[in-house]
């Protein structure tokens, strides 16, 4: 999200880069500051069902990043929520790398 | 009234069984930590851990992250009363939660979810890590 026009470089220089994205949708870093602060004031930080305290998920709307790296040239795939899907996406991805191009596979994780 | 009664000895046994059925309350309420426990819900509390956000560092299936110093809260979940009194006094990394912001019914509820919570399969039984 920071910059994605490094993806567009890597395209259009035919740099063979596998990408195996960590998608845990959020940052994380500061959600105990942010809890602990609420807790002092005796507030919930939480807005309720997975959205997290505030400011510490990028979900809903998940970002379809495989469709991002597509947009810039990459071969992509995503998300990948069963792990069973997993090896067969990683396959497909190498071969596209030998072949000289960049991919992504954009894999959902647990947050940290 | 409440002393030996020797010309009725069916009121005498009637109070020791009340006496019985008192202790057996007080052992229950002991092992549980209070009542809301009795009546927790494991899918509520998958619902509220992740509303609470407990989830973000100890994982969807409470199985610890780099977050909880690799700590994790299930399977085998610390006893409710243990549980409880930590995450209403901790005060390390994790910020305590009071009734105020995460009740007891929810908090049971969390308890709950966590003692749901099987144990994994062996790492053997994964075709690729057993390679």
């Amino acid at each position: 999200m920071y910059a994605p026009g490094v993806l567009w470089t890597a395209a259009k220089h035919k740099i063979p880069l596998l990408a195996v994205m960590h998608n845990n949708r959020g940052y994380h870093q500061e959600l105990m500051h942010v809890q602990r602060l609420s807790s002092f004031r005796n507030r919930v930080a939480n807005l309720g069902n997975d959205m997290g305290p505030i400011g510490t998920s990028i979900m809903n709307p998940d970002i379809e990043y495989h469709k991002f790296a597509e947009s810039m040239g990459w071969w992509a795939k995503g998300p990948i929520k069963d792990p069973a899907e997993l090896e067969p996406a990683i396959k497909e991805a190498v071969a596209v790398v030998k072949s000289g191009q960049p991919a992504l596979v954009n894999v959902w994780t647990q947050p940290r | 009234m409440f002393g030996p009664n020797r010309a009725n000895p069916r009121g005498t046994v009637m109070r020791h069984l009340m006496f019985r059925a008192a202790l057996a309350v007080l052992a229950a309420s002991a092992a549980f930590g209070d009542g809301a426990a009795l009546a927790a819900s494991a899918a509520q509390g998958k619902v509220a851990f992740m509303k609470y956000g407990c989830w973000q560092c100890h994982g969807t299936q409470g199985h610890g992250s780099v977050a909880s110093n690799g700590k994790v809260l299930a399977p085998d979940p610390l006893p409710y009363e243990s549980f409880s009194a930590f995450v209403r006094s901790t005060n390390g990394a994790m910020p305590p939660y009071s009734e105020h912001v995460l009740p007891n019914d929810d908090l049971a509820d969390i308890h709950a979810y966590l003692s749901s919570i099987p144990k994994p399969n062996d790492h053997t039984s994964i075709p690729l890590l057993s390679q």
